[in-house]
């Protein structure tokens, strides 16, 4: 784990799907950021989520109890969010608590993009 | 056996220094970079269950972290004097499957802390609550 950089939360709407970028360390101060994100493109109906976590260094259990809030109900609504370009460490912490199996994690943006739409 | 201490105020914002702190300690021991990282995440955990928890981020308290390490063991204490309660560590406190469809996120911190060390433990010294965690090398 690198230096401390505070979490950024970058997103923008792509053909028919909303891209989120997360970069820097996801902890129980910053998650509350990540949170707001997602909330809010479920409150404007974005239930297609493409998430690029090339620049994630580190997420604690406040950033992933954020997905598993809400992966429900993005599936509600036959949405659904889709992470691609984990590292390594990060993709460890999801597989600990068996979240490789019920998320959709896939190693190329593609890829994830094909995922969200199958 | 080599030992550090570090001391931050109660609150979130001290959880990257802590991070920090033990990630920038054990370095420089050959720690393969999974088991560095899993380190630095269980501390991370038990010290945000401690400061928010336990102590409900009064930044008038202090949090301590002691840090051990050999060449066979890695040791960390965090003593806080925040509400003497100790968490349970059954292994079924929780349940993926029901958190997501319930919408709930509670319990996740301390299963993961379980699963990334080889033992933890909550005791009490002096009024003092310490959470101890146990990695081994090699």
């Amino acid at each position: 784990m690198g230096n401390f950089v505070p979490v950024e939360v970058l997103q923008n709407q792509v053909n028919g799907y909303f891209r989120i970028v997360i970069r820097g360390q996801v902890d129980a101060s910053s998650a509350i950021i990540l949170e707001k994100v997602i909330k809010d493109a479920y409150d404007a109906k974005r239930f297609r989520i493409l998430i690029d976590c090339s620049d994630l260094e580190y997420i604690s259990s406040a950033g992933l109890g954020v997905f598993i809030s809400f992966l429900e109900d993005f599936r509600e609504v036959d949405g659904n969010f889709v992470f691609c370009n984990m590292q390594k460490n990060v993709f460890d912490t999801f597989q600990i608590l068996g979240l490789h199996q019920i998320m959709d994690i896939l190693p190329s943006e593609n890829e994830a993009i094909a995922a969200l739409y199958g | 056996m080599d030992r550090s201490s570090f001391s931050v105020k109660c609150s979130t914002d001290s959880l990257s220094a802590i991070r920090s702190f033990i990630g920038t300690k054990l370095k420089n021991h050959c720690i393969e970079d999974t088991t560095l990282h899993r380190i630095v995440a269980a501390v991370d955990e038990a010290c945000a269950n401690a400061i928010i928890h336990g102590n409900q981020c009064d930044q008038c308290r202090k949090l301590a972290v002691d840090l051990e390490y050999s060449d066979q063991c890695v040791q960390i204490d965090i003593y806080d004097i925040g509400d003497i309660h100790t968490p349970s560590l059954s292994n079924n406190d929780f349940n993926l499957d029901h958190s997501i469809r319930h919408k709930k996120r509670g319990g996740l911190g301390l299963c993961l802390i379980r699963r990334l060390m080889d033992e933890v433990s909550y005791y009490e010294k002096d009024h003092t609550r310490v959470c101890r965690l146990k990695k081994y090398l090699g």
